[in-house]
């Protein structure tokens, strides 16, 4: 681990003393009037040794892949539109519940249950809008209200319990899926058609381009939990949390509530993600969101996420999204089995975090 | 003369774990602006005696007096608020936040008011601005916006200091603050723990490293399987008998008979 044990004044083996040599050296006793220095590489260097930007050019070169191998749809703006209109909506349910996901990895866990929380979350907000005549927003509370009570219980098993995220949230993905499946004994449960669900489904057409509401959801919420993330006490306390946890409790950090706001935030956005795709489709499976845990814990891993805790942004999320939507695409368009995805998207996962714990040894 | 008053003292402080007795009956003290050095080998009981005066294990008999006043602690902020910090061998540091995020980790200063408890903005411009005071007190230069892990040894036990200051402490608790380090980055530590002295500090050093401890504490506390085997001044012992009373001699003929050089090499008080 150290590359410094000739050093005799190393009593104990302890931490790297890695470029000690930068600030370390010199005269003790005068006071020291070396600069300090400073992140002070160009402008260029900062914007391009940032993760987000190399997750961006590997998106363009995946979307440009498209203007290769199919031009004939790519430059006709008819087909174009259409894919692109496509690719935004497909991305949306994975930015939703991908911001929830990026607190919880930066703050060092998972969630595996969000693909049935969304069923259970568009399933029950057809329910209560149905069987229980409420109104829109009043569905719309009572569903957020269950992803809160998923969430909490989730949060509160892993850190006051001890039981790993790994099994709780598995073992929650299987009883939200039995409460979809039980809840679904047609298949599927429909919407009513009413005015106010166009908030969450609806659509506009801008030159062409059909653009679902739903994307508007994904980034304004993306801006929103960014800045939060960024800017206030309690994002400092999720990074800290997931980089440290002891430093962070003897910092006086309450790193259990941390974990449980984060699973709370992350079950509370799978089932709004539900509530959003239902009132688009119409109608929901009790099998739909099967897989999107992994699919979200990829764009998030992709987009620069530290698996591990402590690093990781929203952008970088969203931008790893548009990796993991723009494959089927691809896919489709060159005429292979759209079940390829699954497996590319495992091979991505897999090359992503292998790559990622490449580059930071 | 303020010199002479104990700033902190245990009466009888005793730590067993099952049958182990880690600390055993021992009457600590240290005077109010001095470096009182604690040596012993591993297992003597350093460790333990400092948890115990950081709040973080509870003693099984014996009193702590903090300023005359007997206190108890259940937590490290009890010990805080009794104007106790610690600065721990492990350092306690975030590695991928910044150095500014590690020294207000917990206590990041906010803009405006509260919105809501958690719905707090961090008040990035003061954060590094405060941050680089605090660092000046510490005089080993680190740049505020470099993340922890890109930082040397020396500089993570600076960001470390400087965090613990941040809550204007009477006592200082290092726990092997120059283990880890390079020749330099000890030196300047020392130079650290030198100048926050100057500055009125009382410090608790616990070391291993005897020539570090003689050539910067006021005294020396020898501890040995758990007991207090006698108080020094540093600049009236010599490294053989703290050696001998850390060796649990009861006086240094009886210590003859060990092989000095390996100890001493052990040590890493020969360079």
């Amino acid at each position: 681990m150290s590359d410094q044990h000739d050093d005799p004044a190393n009593g104990s083996a302890g931490e790297p003393d890695q470029p000690a040599a930068r600030t370390d050296g010199g005269a003790a006793e005068s006071t020291d009037t070396r600069a300090v220095s400073r992140s002070s590489d160009s402008l260029f260097e900062r914007v391009f040794s940032r993760r987000e930007v190399g997750v961006f050019f590997g998106f363009l070169v995946l979307f440009g892949l498209i203007a290769v191998t199919r031009p004939d749809v790519f430059f006709n703006w008819a087909s174009m539109s259409g894919i692109t209109s496509r690719l935004l909506r497909s991305i949306a349910p994975y930015v939703i519940i991908g911001i929830g996901m990026t607190y919880l990895i930066i703050g060092g866990e998972f969630d595996l249950s969000v693909g049935s929380m969304y069923a259970v979350g568009g399933i029950a907000f057809a329910m209560f809008l149905n069987d229980y005549n409420l109104t829109v927003l009043a569905a719309l509370a009572a569903v957020l209200v269950i992803g809160g009570v998923v969430g909490l219980t989730n949060g509160v098993i892993v850190t006051k319990a001890g039981v790993p995220s790994l099994i709780t949230t598995i073992g929650m993905m299987s009883v939200l899926r039995g409460v979809a499946y039980y809840f679904t004994p047609a298949g599927s449960r429909q919407t009513p058609d009413l005015p106010l669900i166009d908030i969450f489904g609806g659509r506009v057409v801008v030159a062409g381009l059909e653009i679902q509401n739903q994307i508007f959801w994904a980034i304004g919420l993306t801006i929103v939990f960014g800045f939060l993330l960024q800017k206030t006490r309690f994002g400092y306390h999720v990074y800290a949390t997931g980089d440290d946890q002891e430093a962070a409790d003897m910092a006086g950090i309450d790193t259990d509530r941390v974990k449980i706001v984060n699973f709370v935030l992350t079950a509370v956005l799978a089932a709004f993600a539900g509530v959003v795709a239902i009132s688009y489709f119409g109608s929901m499976f009790g099998s739909a969101g099967i897989g999107f845990e992994l699919l979200v814990i990829a764009a998030v891993v992709i987009g620069g996420t530290n698996l591990f805790g402590g690093e990781g942004t929203l952008l970088g999320m969203f931008l790893g999204s548009l990796v993991i939507g723009v494959i089927p695409v691809l896919l489709v368009l060159n005429g292979m089995p759209v079940e390829l995805q699954e497996f590319l998207t495992g091979v991505v996962i897999i090359v992503a975090v292998l790559l990622d714990i490449l580059i930071r040894r | 003369m303020s010199q002479q008053d104990p700033i902190l003292y245990t009466d009888g402080l005793t730590k067993r774990f099952g049958n182990i007795h880690a600390v055993e009956d021992v009457d600590f003290e240290v005077r109010e602006g001095e470096v009182m050095a604690l040596v012993g080998d591993n297992g003597a009981g350093k460790s333990t005696l400092i948890k115990m005066l950081c709040g973080v294990h509870e003693p099984t008999s014996g009193t702590i007096f903090v300023g005359g006043e007997e206190v108890s602690f259940d937590d490290y902020n009890d010990a805080r608020a009794q104007g106790i910090e610690t600065v721990y061998q492990e350092l306690a540091l975030a590695p991928n936040q910044t150095v500014a995020a590690n020294v207000f980790l917990g206590h990041e200063p906010t803009r405006m008011g509260r919105l809501g408890r958690w719905l707090t903005l961090v008040d990035e411009e003061r954060m590094v601005a405060e941050a680089e005071t605090n660092l000046d007190r510490v005089k080993i230069p680190v740049d505020p916006e470099a993340k922890v892990k890109n930082t040397s040894g020396g500089q993570q036990q600076a960001v470390a200091i400087a965090r613990a200051l941040q809550s204007n402490p009477d006592i200082l608790i290092m726990d092997e603050p120059t283990s880890a380090l390079s020749i330099e980055g000890a030196r300047n530590v020392l130079r650290v723990i030198d100048d926050l002295r100057e500055q009125g500090l009382t410090i608790i050093l616990i070391s291993h490293n005897i020539r570090h401890v003689l050539g910067i504490a006021d005294r020396v506390s020898v501890l040995a399987q758990g007991r207090l085997m006698g108080v020094r001044e540093a600049d009236a012992v010599t490294r053989n008998e703290v050696i001998a009373l850390m060796m649990g001699a009861e006086d240094e003929s009886e210590f003859e008979e060990f092989d000095l050089s390996r100890t001493v090499d052990e040590e890493g008080t020969t360079a």
